[in-house]
């Protein structure tokens, strides 16, 4: 046989070599990278980043059993609203990550804003805005007296007149 | 002259804060919105609230509960000011009575704000927030509350019937399953599926879940689900649709903009369907006139009642983009499909206008983008697997009989040498 010594050690850690950096790509490919949020975050906001690596779907699901998830297509990072609860979710690529837990603490947030500053002789407008994550219902008083109410949806603003408004999830 | 004109700027001056607490806003918020106390007779519990005033200035606030067990609870403080951007936690004890009517009972804390005293008249109008206290009293026996929720689908595709059942009796619910019967619009049963059997203790909410294959023309149809537990049954009935969900982007707007500014989208979306679609989000991309690609920018994701638009907004960060009208695609994405409108966007210095062009659906991406990248690892795996396999079994053992037999030779040439010699 005319093959030489040092070729046949040549030919075997490139070999070797190969094999080891193909298995670490293989390795760093095949399974999802979680990178946010972080497991059994709490947040009031309620558009949340997921961000990851390797993955092509997102189970978000109210139960650890994924009996019923809303199963979104990514390609790549993703802000997805969620309503105020506990989520359940994991990534799927080609295998599936671990399960993690989100809370979206619900916020009842109401800020008013003066509309006709500019006219004296007019009645107070007020702009009322819904900045929680809630959708809200608002009564409207003016001095003790109820007047009226109305439906408020997250992130909605709507004008009114009244000297007392308060909010309460719906 | 210099006095008048002192003047003059104190007078401007308190205008000017005058104005300011007219236009001034005020801003309460709490946090959780609502809570839920299961009920344990004779029971205390210790919870809290937050309080968070997101405005610049110090607001006085009262807090107070309405409700049948108002009395029984017991706030650690019910006024102060809270200062500006100040978020205050609020704790309080609830002591339960021995014995409550079964059922939800609802308490409401509030918490508003006092007007000052000094500024009657200016501001006129106080805010106020409730934070909610439900306190939860089983029922006697085994008592079940149940949803039933439909996640419709497309031809051939499987229709999901979700039955979420929360356990409100006072005993564990040992055989809990459902029976879907389904109807198409001329009211002949067309299938029947079951759910398998589940457990649930108290106070705990699982789903029972069924699964159809719609192998049924597109149309509305009806479920009639039963739900048992235990010997006792809830029914439930809901139309559904099956067909093809259509989204358009109708128009795209970019107000209050200015070139080199991040630009705020606001697309209007269409769900044409008869049926929410959840889970939808937009991406965009912009390319230069080499059709290179120089922005791609989401929306969060938004669910779309059936027969109504949703507005999406999305976020373009401009600096280094000139003057000029650009090609652009716009995707809204669901599921695994989405549709696809290709528009310009023509960039001023103070507008972007949209252009639009066409309209395409695509579908089944997901799918293929999985299998293109299976397919890839799998390849590199069997490919290695056979180089090594080739390599250390067969060839390297060649090399190595090889390398006997050379020995042998060798070994009896210098035999046969020996023997000369």
């Amino acid at each position: 046989m005319g093959i030489k010594k040092n070729w046949i050690y040549t030919l075997d850690f490139v070999i070797i070599s190969a094999t080891a950096i193909a298995l670490l790509f293989i390795f760093n490919n095949i399974n999802p990278l979680v990178i946010a949020p972080f497991n059994e975050e709490e947040t009031t906001t309620s558009t949340v980043l997921f961000e990851f690596k390797n993955a092509d779907y997102i189970f978000i699901d109210d139960n650890i059993e994924f009996t019923s998830p809303e199963k979104i297509f990514v390609e790549d990072n993703i802000l997805i609203n969620l309503k105020p609860g506990v989520y359940y979710w994991k990534l799927k690529g080609i295998t599936e990550s671990e399960i993690r837990t989100i809370t979206i603490i619900s916020k009842v947030d109401l800020r008013l804003r003066e509309t006709n500053k500019n006219c004296s002789e007019c009645d107070s407008s007020y702009e009322v805005i819904n900045a929680g994550n809630e959708n809200l219902n608002v009564d409207v008083y003016s001095g003790e007296n109820f007047t009226g109410n109305f439906v408020l949806n997250k992130n909605e603003n709507k004008n009114s007149s009244g000297t007392k408004f308060i909010g309460v999830a719906e | 002259m210099k006095n008048k004109l002192f003047k003059v700027s104190a007078l401007l001056f308190l205008i000017f804060v005058f104005l300011l607490s007219i236009i001034s806003v005020s801003a309460l918020g709490v946090t959780p919105g609502r809570k839920i106390i299961d009920f344990s007779p004779s029971g205390q519990k210790e919870a809290s609230f937050r309080i968070i005033n997101s405005e610049d200035k110090a607001l006085n606030v009262k807090v107070s509960v309405k409700g049948d067990l108002s009395n029984s609870f017991s706030i650690n403080e019910q006024s102060f000011v809270i200062q500006p951007k100040e978020e205050r936690d609020v704790s309080y004890t609830l002591t339960l009575p021995y014995e409550l009517d079964p059922g939800t009972h609802m308490q409401e804390i509030t918490i508003v704000e006092v007007p000052d005293s000094a500024k009657d008249g200016s501001i006129g109008a106080v805010v106020g927030v409730i934070t909610q206290v439900y306190v939860r009293v089983p029922y006697p026996g085994k008592y079940a509350q149940v949803e039933f929720n439909i996640e419709s689908a497309e031809e051939q595709q499987e229709v999901s019937f979700f039955m979420p059942i929360t356990n409100l009796g006072q005993e564990e619910l040992t055989q809990v399953n459902a029976e879907i019967e389904i109807y198409n619009s001329q009211g002949d049963k067309i299938a029947v599926v079951s759910t398998e059997k589940s457990s649930i203790k108290i106070g705990e909410r699982k789903e029972v879940v069924g699964n159809w294959r719609a192998d049924v023309t597109p149309g509305v149809y009806r479920a009639n689900a039963l739900i048992n537990y235990d010997g006792e049954s809830i029914n439930a009935e809901k139309n559904f649709s099956i067909g093809n969900k259509v989204l358009e982007l109708v128009d795209v707007n970019v107000k209050s903009f200015t070139l080199g500014g991040i630009a705020k989208f606001e697309m209007g979306v269409e769900n044409k369907w008869g049926e929410e679609i959840k889970n939808v989000y937009s991406q965009t991309n912009v390319f230069d006139k080499d059709k290179n690609l120089i922005a791609d920018f989401k929306s969060p994701t938004y669910d779309i009642a059936s027969l109504s638009n949703q507005t999406f907004f999305s976020y373009w960060d401009t600096e280094g983009v000139d003057k000029g009208t650009y090609d652009a695609s716009v995707y809204l994405r669901y599921g695994e499909k989405f549709s696809k409108k290709n528009v310009q966007f023509r960039v001023d210095d103070y507008s972007i206008q949209a252009i639009g062009l066409g309209y395409v659906i695509y579908e089944g991406e997901a799918g293929g983008k999985i299998g293109s990248n299976t397919k890839m690892l799998v390849g590199i795996i069997i490919f290695l697997l056979v180089l090594n396999l080739l390599w250390f079994i067969l060839f390297r053992k060649r090399v190595a009989r090889g390398k006997k037999e050379n020995i042998k030779i060798i070994q009896n040439n210098n035999h046969n040498n020996n023997k000369k010699n």
